[in-house]
């Protein structure tokens, strides 16, 4: 047993160190073009990796719920505040407003006047509540494919041994972005070529002799090759938000610190210019 | 109020610290640009303190846990990203400010009599720091982390006869692995900030006994008015306080603009190869130390191998740190500042700041023959400024240095 742990681990680090010797050498990498900004791309993005990445690969550092907050919630969000607005005016309320509202409200809603009782009697609190449960549900039916929990972790279904035994490695891909950057991803994925003599059938000009299938075949293979990069730019853009996901936001809080102390630099110049009035040269005086 | 103050007073020297210290502590009125770092690096130590506090309630320092502990402070701790962001870009940050703070010395010769103790205690401070930054480097357990400790702490090994055991001695083990993860976790977050923050208090009072140099190399303190104090003096509180006010919301614009925006300084604050965890069957196949240690890294890999041991390299490395300790006796000029210094110590003093940063780069790079050149040319460059300073600052004609400050 221990003879045979210890071949693998040599096997591994061979067939490691040769993918790092040839990752090392230079290859002309796409630029991905992606945009952490835009929601629907991550969306699909989120979709996509889930569908043909997840059996192999896990993001272990990245939860579910945390995918559902910060790429779902703000459209449940929209949907409730459109079909509120609704209400406030009191027109008729279409289907997706009563869904919205019921999903708000946690409680089936049919009419507007039933909707105006639960506007009475419930705080905003408990429906801001009540829309973070609704993206969990929707997160459970469209991204979980096993029967976690959409507060764990995501790991992927296929264990680390056999993973070994037979592809070699399936590295996690939590922070691929930030160790191979986004656009070796976005090549990568669009780099494989048909070679017989791999297991597989395919190899990759990113990453010589790689040991993993070309899983994105069927989608390469049914769709313009234009739609089908836009795909591949999808997942990548998911990957960068998965390797940073305060990327969403630190953007933005960052403009705000700045402009708070560039009005602090302003008063600080002022109070600074203001004390030195009396440091002339020669005129200083001392206090007596 | 005034009650509370003397009830203190009589039992603790409140106002007399205040007085000496910010409120009647007179410093030169023509500071510059280049005064602000000295207020700057207490900011960022203070900084590197606290963000530190709050990652050591989150970190995990154990070979198993730790990469995935620092990825939790990252995700799932509240604001932990901008803690931790605030922490690692305060690293490099600290060496910024930290090695302009050192030029300014070099540029108004602020180690000459009366300051060689403010000097050593300082080589000694930037000593202790490169320490700290090393070894909280190591802490996330990433590649870089793992490797970079292995090369770093095997240049011990080297040492003639004791080596292995030394190694072994610091490690705790004869890889780098858990139990080095663990003491170095210790050092960095108790034993080495502890040092550096009493070398600080040391290194500001010894300042305080014969004040600041400035720009014009005037001691001040030789002109007083009759009340005794020096005529082109002016209390550090509240002019001085309210002038660093100004440089540290600079500072922090500048600062937060890189925590915020570019927190990895595409790979020169956090490497790329940082960000996959540590594995010693994997050697990278380029690895570099973190920016600010490149210069010494350049050193050492420029002096060859002699009798089949890397240890002159060691021994290179290590007296490209301490040499600077000797600058104070190795300067022969009647003058400090760079304003009235003849032109032969201008032209040494560019060569070797040209040489560092070039070092600096070199270190970061792969072993190329040109490269390799380069650094053999500029690790001589570099120790040509200590070894021939005796002769250039007692060559050239110095211009008259004025009694008092000028504008």
């Amino acid at each position: 047993m221990k003879k045979q742990l210890h071949e693998i681990l040599i096997t591994v680090a061979i067939l490691t160190f040769s993918l790092n010797v040839f990752a090392s050498t230079e290859i002309h990498l796409d630029h991905a073009n992606t945009d952490i900004n835009d929601k629907k791309s991550l969306q699909r993005g989120a979709k996509l990796f889930m569908n043909y990445c997840s059996g192999c690969h896990s993001i272990q550092f990245m939860r579910y719920n945390r995918i559902g907050k910060d790429l779902f919630l703000d459209d449940v969000i929209a949907t409730y505040e459109k079909a509120k607005i609704s209400v406030l005016n009191n027109q008729s309320l279409e289907h997706n407003d009563l869904t919205a509202l019921s999903k708000a409200f946690d409680n089936e809603i049919t009419s507007l006047d039933q909707a105006k009782s639960f506007f009475e009697k419930i705080s905003k609190e408990e429906i801001e509540e009540n829309l973070i449960k609704a993206t969990n549900r929707k997160v459970e039916k469209n991204l979980i494919f096993t029967d976690e929990k959409v507060g764990s972790l995501i790991t992927s279904a296929m264990s680390v041994s056999d993973a070994e035994k037979w592809f070699g490695n399936n590295p996690d891909l939590s922070l691929v972005s930030r160790s191979k950057g986004i656009d070796w991803i976005y090549t990568y994925l669009r780099g494989f070529y048909k070679d017989d003599s791999r297991v597989f059938g395919v190899n990759n000009h990113v990453l010589e002799n790689a040991s993993m299938p070309d899983v994105l075949w069927q989608l390469k293979q049914d769709k313009p090759s234009k739609e089908f990069d836009q795909d591949v730019r999808d997942i990548t853009n998911f990957l960068d938000y998965v390797g940073e996901p305060v990327k969403l936001l630190r953007f933005d809080l960052g403009i705000k610190v700045l402009g708070f102390l560039f009005v602090l630099f302003i008063f600080a110049y002022l109070l600074k210019k203001e004390y030195w009035k009396d440091v002339k040269y020669g005129k200083w005086r001392s206090k007596d | 109020m005034d009650n509370n103050k003397n009830w203190i007073d009589q039992r603790f020297p409140l106002t007399k610290v205040w007085n000496e210290h910010l409120a009647e502590y007179y410093t030169p009125r023509n500071f510059n640009f280049w005064y602000f770092f000295g207020s700057l690096a207490m900011l960022v130590l203070v900084m590197q303190i606290v963000t530190g506090i709050f990652l050591t309630m989150h970190f995990k320092p154990d070979a198993a846990h730790a990469f995935a502990s620092v990825e939790y402070i990252m995700r799932d701790v509240d604001w932990g990203w901008l803690i931790r962001y605030l922490h690692s870009t305060g690293a490099s940050a600290f060496f910024i400010v930290i090695y302009l703070h050192m030029y300014r010395g070099l540029l108004y010769g602020s180690y000459k009599t009366p300051r060689e103790l403010i000097w050593i205690l300082g080589m000694v401070l930037y000593i202790a720091l490169m320490a700290e930054a090393f070894m909280g480097y190591v802490l996330p357990w990433g590649q870089m982390s793992y490797w970079g400790a292995q090369v770093i702490i095997s240049l011990f090994g080297s040492v003639p006869v004791f080596g292995p055991d030394i190694l072994t001695f610091i490690l705790g083990d004869y890889a780098v692995g858990d139990p080095a993860l663990n003491r170095f976790f210790s050092l960095h977050v108790i034993a080495l900030p502890l040092i550096l923050v009493i070398l600080v208090f040391l290194h500001i009072v010894a300042l305080h006994t014969v004040g600041s140099n400035n720009p014009d190399g005037v001691e001040i303190k030789h002109n007083k008015n009759k009340n005794g104090i020096p005529k082109d003096g002016i209390p550090f509180h509240p002019y001085y306080s309210v002038k660093d006010i100004v440089g540290v919301v600079v500072f922090l614009m500048i600062f937060l603009v890189v925590v915020f925006f570019a927190p990895a300084m595409n790979g020169y604050f956090l490497e790329n190869a940082n960000f996959v965890e540590a594995n010693p069957l994997k050697t990278p196949s380029h690895i570099a130390p973190l920016w600010y240690l490149t210069p010494f890294y350049s050193v050492l890999r420029a002096i060859p191998p002699m009798f089949g041991s890397q240890f002159p390299g060691v021994v290179g490395m290590f007296a490209a740190l301490l040499i600077l300790i000797a600058l104070p006796w190795l300067d022969r000029s009647s003058v400090k500042s760079i304003r009235y210094r003849s032109w032969p110590y201008k032209v040494a003093l560019g060569i070797f700041v040209i040489s560092f940063i070039v070092l600096g780069y070199l270190g970061m790079q792969p072993v190329t023959p040109i490269n390799a050149l380069l650094a053999k040319v500029f690790t001589v460059t570099y120790f040509g400024f200590f070894i021939l300073m005796p002769w250039f600052t007692s060559i050239g004609k110095t211009k008259p240095v004025p009694t008092r400050v000028t504008e």
